[in-house]
């Protein structure tokens, strides 16, 4: 279950990814520029999560994890809308493209950070579950960019598909329940919270995904007439 | 170990170079793919998640052999990451050249094969990269006290990515050819693994042969870089000569007969001038329809201008395309407009024919690219093209994104000509966007026009009884009218360049063409042969007139008669269009939904340019 988990964040955030990636390249241009510092600046933001992850951290794993699905939901699901609006309101090139980078290292600081914790919840001590956890986001992320490149993009469009992407989330988020994973005494309540706001999420995404297009034409005709 | 904290820092270091060396491999590949399969953003996407996931692979099939790991796998892998970096451009480049030399003979060429190769090429890097970076933690797991190190090495990976995503678009792609970057890479990654080999690895068996081997390929790597320029001119050739190359049956020939390739980079695109002199059959008929050269004979023959390998403009014939496009919205509006906006027609043909009205006040005129209009400006063959038309005190050139630039403007204008390169990839299909063409509408002043070049519509007949015409579905034509109204244009008129075919003169110069066609039997009987010698003149013209013909929409902000169509002499000189092909101009009314559908509108969040199967091969023609 741990891979799955995996393997499905590994594909959402890489999606995300792409999707920054593309929103800039369609506001500001230069698609080479964008997907190649995109990309590394990814994959940088991905080490130092990693890097951040220990200790503390890791003894309530679950619930940081749940966090931080929390967290990529909301900063992936509404970032192209986020973007859209931001380049609406008439800011300057440069402070658009400092918010949108941030949001690729935000994205890719926590997808870094989830990895150590899913490693702990699978149990470090299992054989090669480090390199399995690691290979297995790694597929994840590669199944990311075919959909992103073949459907996501041109067939669904930015919007809905960061909407249908943090469902996928979400849908991780929530599934973490079923797994019963040991929560500290102290944490408890505070996870059944986090619960219930990643539930909401859930259920918000989706019916933002049932009206996508008419969401997308209302800010689209924010833009326009920006 | 002696120097174990050297070791540590040396595996830190090696980390960064190795991995800044990968992912270089990969954009490479991608670039090239972009380029030689069109599609910048599927292929990126599609590098980047193959070189993720072969290292996921790589990673978990080292796990088990951990055991093994050593400097000498390490050199190993190196090596071996090395020489298949350095020629991943050159054989994707090659399968390219040689499927395009199969395609234009009668086996065909299997596009299969060359995404297979392409392929091929991404997994292999990435399985090389996926062993290293394992062994390296092993490594710095070994020297380090505490035998804690696997983050600070994934860490300086991820930095190397970082590193190497930066240097690309910036200092490479901009200035140096791709197989050079290819072996200036490998060159650095073959001399990271030497250092392991000298630094680390028991001088024991086989030392000397390794070493050996990597100073020759480092020879090797050095040679290449030296024959940098050589190189692009047999894969140029090979592109741009195809068809030649299949007529002298030379699958993998140098071509050094015919002539080179001028290249030009910029920081945009690519900019080819092809001098290609083997005669297209339709030539003897230029002289037939445009009076250009029987005016000036010295100007330019047989140049053909690429942007990105995608052909754009021929001296030959480009007059019909820019009289057409300049003139015919002039004459259906009636007036000559004040305040002119140009965007793109970098080559300077468009502004040569603008500025022949000399009511024209101002020509505002936007480029993203320096480097093509610094050519337009100063390269003998463009300004004999376009007569130093940048020279006209009235024409403000500067440079920008079309679309950032009007976005952001709020001048209006009473006519907006738009002359980009055809959509090949979604960097292009956002200025055909239905954003694009609100912001143009609203810079357009009262009765003001835009204008840009699109495929002529394809029309078939419509199963009611009448027969009317209708729009063919799935084709492009439908996508440009459904965005384009979307954007709020009340009035949409298409034209053609369509040149017509009973013109004495190309019968004439038919009459002198060596080819004629024999009809055995036939050929006593005279009247017959000239009757069949007609037909066959007619149907050449009309193979000619069709390979001219150029689609272009018309639109204006108000309601107008789309059906109106009269003739105007502008009483300026033209070589090709008048009144007769003004009147051919226009395909015959068809009906169309009146419902747009959102489906087929091309959007910046929403692409649907170009609208054709992604994984499709790239040719010059």
């Amino acid at each position: 279950m741990i891979y799955a988990f995996s393997f499905l964040l590994g594909f959402c955030s890489m999606v995300y990814e792409l999707l920054l990636g593309q929103s800039l390249s369609a506001f500001l241009g230069n698609t080479v520029l964008r997907y190649s510092v995109t990309i590394g600046l990814y994959m940088l933001s991905m080490g130092i999560g990693a890097l951040l992850a220990e200790g503390r951290w890791l003894k309530h794993a679950a619930a940081t994890l749940l966090k931080i699905e929390i967290l990529l939901t909301v900063a992936g699901g509404f970032s192209v809308i986020f973007l859209l609006i931001l380049n609406s309101v008439g800011i300057p090139d440069w402070l658009f493209s400092v918010f949108a980078h941030l949001l690729i290292v935000l994205i890719g600081v926590l997808t870094g950070f989830e990895i150590p914790l899913l490693i702990e919840l699978r149990g470090p001590e299992v054989e090669g579950s480090e390199r399995a956890v690691l290979g297995v986001d790694y597929l994840g992320a590669f199944c990311g960019t075919v959909a992103f490149a073949f459907v996501f993009y041109p067939l669904f469009g930015l919007i809905p598909s960061a909407f249908f992407v943090a469902l996928i989330n979400a849908f991780v988020g929530v599934c973490l329940y079923t797994q019963r994973f040991k929560v500290h005494e102290s944490g408890r309540r505070s996870y059944t919270t986090l619960l219930w706001v990643q539930a909401g999420l859930f259920v918000v995404l989706a019916v933002l995904l049932q009206n996508a297009n008419r969401v997308t034409e209302l800010f689209l005709r924010y833009y326009l007439g920006s | 170990m002696a120097d174990r904290s050297g070791a540590v820092r040396t595996v830190l270091a090696i980390t960064v170079v190795l991995s800044a060396c990968s992912l270089l491999y990969e954009l490479l590949i991608a670039q090239t793919l972009s380029m030689l399969a069109g599609n910048t953003i599927v292929w990126y996407s599609l590098t980047v998640g193959g070189y993720l996931g072969a290292m996921g692979l790589g990673a978990v099939a080292v796990g088990t052999r951990a055991a093994r790991s050593s400097w000498n796998t390490l050199f190993i892998v190196e090596l071996l990451l090395s020489v298949v970096g350095a020629c991943a451009v050159l054989v994707i480049q090659l399968a390219h050249s040689l499927y395009l030399f199969f395609s234009a003979t009668p086996s065909g060429g299997n596009v299969l094969l060359f995404f297979g190769v392409s392929f091929a090429m991404i997994l292999l890097v990435g399985v090389l990269s996926g062993i290293e970076l394992p062994l390296l933690i092993q490594l710095g797991n070994d020297a380090s006290e505490d035998g804690k190190i696997t983050n600070r090495v994934l860490g300086w990976d991820y930095l190397g990515a970082l590193v190497a995503g930066l240097l690309f678009p910036l200092a490479l792609v901009p200035f140096f050819d791709l197989a050079v970057i290819g072996f200036g890479t490998a060159l650095v990654n073959l001399s990271a693994g030497t250092y392991v080999l000298y630094r680390f690895v028991p001088h024991k068996r086989r030392f000397r042969l390794k070493t050996a081997f990597a100073l020759a390929f480092g020879g090797a790597l050095v040679f290449g870089i030296s024959q940098g320029g050589r190189i692009q001119q047999y894969f140029l050739k090979r592109y741009y000569f195809h068809q030649e190359a299949a007529a002298l049956g030379s699958p993998v020939g140098p071509l050094s007969e015919l002539p080179d390739i001028e290249r030009f980079y910029s920081p945009y695109q690519k900019i080819d001038l092809v001098h290609d002199t083997s005669v297209y059959e339709g030539a003897i008929l230029t002289d037939a329809y445009s009076t250009k050269y029987a005016e000036d004979p010295s100007l330019p023959k047989d140049w053909f201008l690429f942007l990105n390998g995608d052909f754009q403009v021929t001296s030959n014939y480009e007059e019909i395309y820019h009289e057409w496009f300049a003139h015919v919205p002039i004459i259906l509006s009636g007036k000559v407009p004040e305040r002119v906006l140009v965007m793109g027609a970098g080559d300077g043909l468009l502004l040569r024919e603008l500025v022949k009205h000399e009511a024209i006040r101002s020509i505002r005129h936007v480029d993203l690219d320096r480097t093509l209009v610094g050519l337009a400006k100063d390269h003998p063959m463009f300004t004999a093209m376009n007569r130093r038309a940048f020279d006209d005190p009235r024409i403000q050139t500067e440079f920008g994104d079309a679309f950032q630039v009007i976005r952001r403007s709020r001048e209006k204008y009473d006519a907006i000509y738009l002359d980009f390169p055809y959509v090949m990839d979604y960097n292009l299909s956002k200025l055909y966007s239905r954003e694009f063409f609100h912001f143009v509408r609203a810079r357009l002043a009262e009765g003001g026009y835009a204008v840009l070049d699109a495929p002529a519509p394809n029309l078939r007949p419509d199963p009611d009884p009448e027969g009317n015409l209708r729009l063919q579905r799935g084709g492009e034509t439908d996508i440009y009218y459904n965005t384009i109204r979307s954007a709020g244009f009340e009035s949409i008129v298409p034209f053609h360049t369509r040149l017509e075919i009973d013109n004495p003169s190309a019968f004439e110069a038919l009459e002198t063409w060596p080819s004629t066609p024999t009809m055995e039997g036939a050929a006593s009987r005279e009247d017959l042969r000239r009757a069949l010698r007609r037909e066959w003149m007619r149907q050449f013209i009309d193979v000619h007139a069709s390979n001219l013909e150029q689609g272009f929409i018309l639109m204006w902000n108000d309601d107008r008669d789309p059906t109106a169509h009269t003739y105007v002499d502008l009483g300026i000189d033209l070589h090709v269009l008048n009144e007769r092909r003004f009147g051919l101009a226009f395909p015959p009314p068809f009906s169309r939904s009146e419902d747009i559908d959102p489906f087929k509108v091309n959007s910046i969040l929403r692409p649907t340019l170009p609208n054709r199967r992604i994984l499709s091969v790239r040719k010059p023609w």
